[in-house]
């Protein structure tokens, strides 16, 4: 039986999913690139991104049953179908690759000193593994389980770095090629609702769909965009030495130096956060594998991204920076074909074509 | 047929125990033959109620006189003879007339039972005392008193090669889903074992996973609760020898409901909710997260509290993780003795226990006050949710371990896994994790905060019955 999620859990897979990259390294990189102008680059991918959102919402109005493959596929047949999906594969593999590093990186410096990298292969491999074979359903009713605390425990962190804020953040402080070149830069670090894109059949229509998607899309933005500001006004012209912004906009106070590491607080926060972005970004992964190669299970599926994760975090990618770079250039291209231009091509056909006769001759 | 010979026949089909009587009566020139298990009737029943009347009796004896004027019983049935020996088991009294095919069965059955008391893992400070019993006819009645309807409904099944058990499913007509009852009297039906002797040996088949370490059977000892599940349209099971009653559909969150919620102010019952699962959370993922701190992270620690950790665990034998388990060992040892030991005795373990084991293991090296103190907390807690506790142990020793080998960010996965894994265990339909996930806006006025009775409209929503509104 196909399983099926309701939009409330959809919208929050999107919600968890917009965290990802976003609140660790991001408004550090941003800050490097433009400045306090960082902040404005940050809402205009965003913006994008609500865009994209906005597209999906109306793709799904047009063919409330048909899986994004299936319209590629209606439209341009299945070759094209399988070709857009293997790069969804390529960018999604690098998406875990993208988060995998980030993750070890802020868990090594702030909690894991002496741990071994083996540590962190195995937790994700097996987390990942164990959720994408349960299925999408329990994947997003964990989602769903969890969001309350991970939403809490980012305000609550917001909460205290108030008492970290020292100065108003200057913007309108970098040139615009710099600002323009940063929004193409950084583009790599959006794109996460391709996820919801690849899911899309399995989401329930329900009433007021479209302003609860809109609702967990705010609700992620705004804390994104308070935490970069928020991480600005607390380091100022330090800010890109500062590559934990969550942890450290809460660590490098003075006020609450007796009760301890209050940053564990985030630290927690990020554990759950990663463990479920990469589940749910294996889950897709898994989903283009199989629709590119129609005949391989789910098992296959992810027996093969096991393997090849594995050799490829062990033999050479070690370094988010080396990721990072990755993701500044070629990764970038991809990107704005994925998270741009496909969508919009299958949301211009969506404006034209009637849905449900579409689906009738499909 | 003659009577003698059914009696000798049904008597050899019995294996000629030793407690199977029969008695032949005769008067004037008609026979009767009674049949009976000496240890499963009522003697002062069965002699001032079929006896004497049958000896002392002016009119015919025939079947027609005997139903309806001779026997002074109320449950008197026709039977085959075929069935003769099961109503003998069942503790009837067989009755075999000269030149009748057919046989009468009186039922009179009667043995040792416990009178309704309160049970000692529900007890409540306000609301009803009464807990079930073994006897199945006591706790039919402990529900029928509950219910002065005609929709409740009660239906047989009998079930065990040698025990022959019954089991008696519950359930309001109208307001339980059929589809529910069927599918519960259909895996009842397909059970083919050799006996059941307590209502735990059917769980396993009436659970879709019967592996899972958690349960997905409701059990409860007290008539109010069970009660009140029906009247959310669940469905009882009730097993003849057991005082435990089970209930489908199950979800999780009925363990950290208690009958004196419903009994106190419902702010107080949403506190101690919210107590009883901090105190779960505590039990099961403290030793682990303590273990991680100390060998993964120590700089998480507050320095004041490290240096108090440093000072006490200086020159241990153990690691952390092998300390914690040394200690938990010990606390389970101390608890299974303290099970199986008379309780005269339990005291003296106690001190043994408490004092002895833990102040002198502390002052010899050999342990920790900060472990012994983490262990005692966590295994007090595990007892909020006592029909939990077994789950919780398991668990508690998964996450020590996890933490242990794997630091913080392992209990993070594990916990991740463990939900998704839960979420994805349904009890007849029902999610197991709801109404949290997935969320059912209906049933959180009665989950961790509860409202008034007069603001809950609904029955739970969780899972399908057929009549919704229960307060209008």
């Amino acid at each position: 039986m196909k399983q099926t999620i309701s939009t409330r859990q959809c919208g929050i897979i999107m919600s968890l999913l917009l965290f990802a990259n976003k609140i660790l390294v991001l408004p550090s990189l941003l800050y490097e690139n433009s400045k306090a102008d960082g902040l404005f680059i940050l809402l205009l991918l965003l913006a994008i991104e609500f865009g994209i959102l906005m597209m999906f919402l109306k793709i799904k109005k047009v063919y409330p049953l048909l899986s994004f493959y299936d319209i590629i596929t209606l439209h341009f047949g299945k070759i094209v179908a399988k070709i857009v999906y293997f790069l969804l594969f390529l960018y999604f593999f690098f998406k875990i690759m993208l988060i995998f590093n980030i993750s070890y990186m802020y868990f090594h410096v702030q909690v894991y000193i002496d741990a071994s990298y083996y540590i962190f292969i195995f937790i994700f491999m097996l987390a990942m593994t164990t959720s994408v074979l349960r299925g999408i359903r329990p994947l997003a009713r964990g989602c769903e389980f969890f969001y309350l605390f991970i939403i809490s425990c980012l305000i609550f962190s917001l909460f205290l770095s108030v008492a970290n804020y020292k100065t108003f953040p200057l913007f309108i402080d970098s040139p615009p090629k710099n600002f323009a070149a940063g929004v193409f830069k950084y583009l790599f670090c959006f794109g996460d609702m391709m996820v919801i894109f690849v899911i899309m059949d399995k989401m329930e229509i329900e009433k007021n769909m479209v302003k609860k998607m809109i609702g967990f899309f705010c609700t992620s933005a705004v804390i994104i965009l308070i935490l970069c500001f928020m991480f600005y006004a607390a380091f100022g012209r330090t800010s890109f030495l500062y590559k934990n912004a969550i942890s450290d906009i809460i660590t490098f106070s003075y006020r609450f130096i007796d009760l301890g590491r209050l940053d564990i607080i985030s630290i927690l926060t990020v554990m759950f956060l990663s463990v479920l972005q990469l589940s749910l970004y294996c889950y897709a992964l898994t989903e283009c594998f199989m629709k590119v190669f129609s005949k391989l299970s789910r098992v296959y599926s992810i027996a093969v991204f096991d393997i090849a994760f594995f050799c490829i975090v062990v033999s050479s990618v070690v370094n988010y920076l080396e990721v990072v770079r990755i993701g500044e250039s070629a990764v970038n291209y991809l990107a704005i074909f994925l998270q741009i231009v496909v969508p919009l091509i299958i949301f211009f056909i969506s404006l034209k074509k009637r849905g449900k006769e579409d689906e009738k001759i499909y | 047929m003659d009577v003698q010979k059914i009696a000798q026949n049904l008597k050899k089909e019995l294996n000629n125990s030793s407690d199977v009587t029969s008695r032949i009566l005769k008067k004037d020139e008609q026979s009767v033959a009674l049949i009976y298990l000496k240890s499963m009737i009522d003697n002062v029943l069965f002699v001032e109620g079929i006896y004497e009347p049958i000896v002392k009796s002016r009119l015919e004896i025939n079947k027609q006189n005997l139903m309806s004027m001779i026997l002074k019983t109320s449950d008197i049935s026709e039977i085959e003879l075929k069935e003769a020996c099961e109503k003998i088991l069942l503790g009837n009294v067989v009755l075999a007339l000269d030149g009748e095919e057919k046989l009468l069965a009186v039922d009179i059955q009667k043995f040792p039972a416990r009178t309704p008391s309160e049970p000692p893992t529900s007890a409540v400070i306000q609301g009803p005392r009464e807990g079930f019993t073994e006897d199945i006819k006591t706790n039919i009645t402990l529900i029928r008193r509950r219910f002065y309807n005609k929709n409740l409904t009660l239906k047989d099944v009998y079930v065990g090669k040698y025990s022959h058990t019954r089991i008696v499913l519950a359930y309001l007509k109208g307001v339980a889903e059929d589809k529910i009852v069927k599918e519960v009297e259909k895996k009842l039906k397909k059970i083919d074992i050799d006996g059941i002797i307590d209502s735990y040996y059917i769980i396993k088949f009436l659970e879709k996973h019967p592996d899972s370490l958690f349960k997905q059977v409701g059990s409860v000892e007290k008539p109010d609760i069970i009660a009140a599940k029906m009247l959310e349209g669940r469905v009882a099971i009730i097993v003849d020898g057991s005082p435990i009653v089970l209930t489908v559909p199950f979800i999780f969150f009925e363990e950290v409901q208690a009958s004196n919620d419903y009994y106190s102010s419902h702010i107080y019952a949403s506190f101690i909710r919210i107590v009883r699962v901090l105190a779960m959370i505590i039990a099961v993922i403290v030793p682990g997260a303590y273990v991680a701190l100390r060998i993964f992270h120590q700089n998480v620690i507050p320095i004041k509290f490290l240096i108090t950790i440093t000072n006490t665990t200086k020159g241990l034998p153990f690691t952390p993780f092998l300390e914690m388990l040394f200690v938990d060992l010990l606390f389970q040892i101390l608890y299974e003795v303290s099970l199986r030991l008379p309780s005269y005795l339990g005291l003296a373990t106690s001190i043994v226990g408490a004092l002895i084991l833990g102040d002198t293991g502390v002052k010899a090296g050999l342990l920790s006050p900060p472990a012994v103190i983490i262990i005692a907390i966590a295994k007090i807690a595990l007892y909020t949710v006592p029909e939990e506790s077994y789950q919780l142990t398991i668990l508690q020793h998964l996450f020590l371990f996890v933490g242990g080998s794997l630091g913080l960010f392992g209990i993070v996965g594990l916990s991740v896994y463990l939900v998704i894994y839960l979420a994805s265990i349904d009890s007849y339909g029902a999610p197991y994790l709801a109404p949290y996930s997935p969320r059912v806006a209906s049933d959180l006025k009665d989950s961790l905060i509860t409202a008034p009775t007069q603001k809950m409209f609904l029955r739970p929503q969780s899972f399908k019955n057929k009549n919704k509104t229960r307060l209008k």
